[in-house]
């Protein structure tokens, strides 16, 4: 059955255009334009997921996800603008997943909610998938998605790939590298890391000889982009 | 009007006299003769009354400058970017009035600063919305539009994304302070990031990690690189030098050394050589590596190389 996403939006027209494409994608969107709407709605019938514009008519959008986290437990994904407060968007203070700055690119938006639904199917407790762009690292069941397709890597490129990403915006000398995934079984003791590494960029990169996700830094080591598309 | 400052002085003046009075009838006496003797000498005269003028109006001037020194604290408060300074309003002498017109002027300020925020905010929202609508329009065309033209729309809109991100910051940044984001940037990585987002862009340098608003960092350092690659020539090359104290993070490229009445004009606001005016872009970026720059403690400066290019220098102190 077709997943359940409340689109609460006070632009229209941006409504009409994102419920085409995530219908698209298989999602049944309901659409709302006001956050006490969107509210009712919740009540009446249960979503899997909530996305949330920031800046509704009648409601501030923060405020409509601190009342609907009282209602429900769908995770709800913020649309903002860049430059907003967004630390206190996400976490404990109101409670949103995950936040998208707009203007987004929609196969972002597209990974961002399965990673949140992912997340919630995976059970509360476990970790949450990492995102960055359109790629998606679940660390609880070990998969790599761009694009929603799933990637295969070794296992131990796998833990490679989460020490990276789990460290990204900070430069990992390839030793700090190797401490970081000694627990894991290394299947084939001749490679090196940097062997490793160009198997995940193979995995993950648009363009491996020109990688983006995974960069290169001239005698320090590699660092795992912050900001990826 | 009458001073209510200048009447409780006056009478402390006035108290002070009279004790010194009472006293100096205390201290003379009556002799034999019927004359009257002084006890006390002239030298002692003029000390004991500054004395008791001293004493008198100790508790009066202590009170005083307390209120100023608050008075003061207020106004320092409000002056680094605490708006929600006030100071508590006691008696009603200048002093008073005095806080009482800082508290006006003050909540005047935090409320014109909390509506540019609101503009700025609701300006950001309004302009990325029609964006992100083109953005959804473009995908939704779908695979039977020619990729490259697709790939051309999608660059347009990410530049004018920039442009709008550039002139809402260039307008955040001249507001009153605002702390903006404190976190730990790795000065390498973040360089390296962006010079991945180019091709055959040359990093060199050595670790730098210090805290700082990493969005803002990651401007700065994409505004020189995009200044590089649209003004200069390759080839381009990032390096990250350690000086005692600090880092210095220099973009260099071999396009043609700039004038020297260019190079002084180049970090002023929407300032444009003639011959740029065909290129996109709203002459912010430079002002913006400097406010960010000095935001950071540091700043932001232009050199030219030898025989030919340009380089564009920020130099960052690294806390102990
Ligand atoms: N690397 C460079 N090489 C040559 N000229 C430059 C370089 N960087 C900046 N300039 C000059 O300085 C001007 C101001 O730069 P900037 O403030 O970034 O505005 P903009 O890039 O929007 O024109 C540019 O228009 C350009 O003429
Ligand atoms: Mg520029």
């Amino acid at each position: 059955m077709a997943e359940r996403i409340l689109l609460v939006e006070d632009d229209a027209r941006l409504a009409e255009m994102l419920s085409e494409y995530l219908g698209g994608a298989g999602f049944r969107v309901v659409h709302v334009t006001l956050g006490a709407a969107a509210l009712e709605r919740l009540a009446a019938e249960p979503c899997n997921a909530v996305v949330l514009d920031l800046m509704l008519p009648d409601m501030d959008g923060l405020d409509v996800c601190r009342q609907l986290r009282t209602k429900s437990d769908a995770p709800v994904l913020m649309l903002t603008a860049r430059g907003d407060a967004t630390d206190r968007i996400v976490g404990l203070e109101l409670g949103a997943d995950d936040y998208l700055p707009k203007p987004f690119a929609p196969r972002e938006l597209l990974a961002r909610l399965r990673a949140i639904l992912r997340r919630r199917g995976n059970g509360a407790a476990s970790e949450a998938p990492l995102c960055f762009g359109r790629l998606e690292i679940d660390r609880a069941a070990r998969t790599l998605r761009i694009d929603g397709a799933e990637r295969t890597i070794t296992s131990y490129q796998f833990a490679l790939l989460v020490a990276l990403a789990e460290n990204a915006g900070r430069v990992l000398s390839r030793d700090t590298l190797m401490d970081l995934v000694k627990g894991e079984a290394l299947e084939a003791f001749d490679r090196s890391i940097d062997v490793h590494v160009s198997r995940v960029r193979a995995a993950i990169e648009d363009d491996a000889r020109h990688p983006r996700r995974i960069i290169t830094v001239r005698g320090a080591g590699y660092v795992f982009a912050k900001a990826q598309d | 009007m009458i001073s209510h400052l200048h009447t409780r002085f006056f009478l402390t003046l006035v108290g002070s006299l009279a004790a010194f009075a009472v006293g100096g009838i205390v201290f003379m006496h009556v002799d034999d003769g019927g004359r009257v003797v002084h006890v006390v000498h002239s030298f002692i005269i003029f000390p004991a009354l500054a004395l008791c003028i001293g004493i008198a109006t100790y508790p009066l001037t202590r009170r005083l400058l307390r209120r100023l020194e608050r008075l003061e604290q207020a106004v320092d408060a409000l002056g680094a970017g605490d708006l929600s300074a006030r100071v508590a309003v006691e008696g009603r002498d200048e002093v008073a009035r005095l806080a009482q017109s800082f508290n006006r002027a003050a909540g005047r300020i935090e409320e014109l600063v909390a509506a540019h925020k609101r503009l700025l905010a609701n300006a950001s929202h309004e302009l990325r919305t029609p964006l992100a609508r083109v953005r959804l329009a473009v995908e939704l065309i779908g695979e039977s539009a020619d990729p490259k033209r697709k790939a051309g729309l999608d660059g347009d809109i990410a530049e004018l994304d920039q442009l709008i991100d550039e002139i809402l910051l260039a307008s955040r940044l001249d507001a009153v302070a605002d702390p903006g984001a404190d976190e730990e940037v790795d000065l390498l990585a973040l360089a390296a990031e962006e010079c991945a987002r180019y091709r055959d862009v040359r990093l060199d340098g050595v670790a730098a990690v210090r805290r700082g608003d990493p969005r803002l960092l990651r401007r700065l350092l994409r505004n020189l690189l995009d200044n590089a690659q649209r003004h200069g020539a390759a080839p381009i090359e990032v390096r990250l030098t350690r000086l005692p104290g600090s880092i210095e993070i220099a973009v260099d490229d071999a396009g043609p050394t700039l004038s020297a009445e260019q190079s002084q004009r180049l970090f002023e606001p929407f300032y444009r050589p003639a011959a740029t005016e065909r290129n996109v872009g709203t002459g912010l970026g430079l002002s913006l590596v400097r406010q960010i720059a000095q935001r950071h403690g540091g700043d932001a400066a232009y050199r030219s190389l030898e025989p030919h290019g340009n380089s564009f220098v920020v130099t960052l102190p690294l806390q102990a």
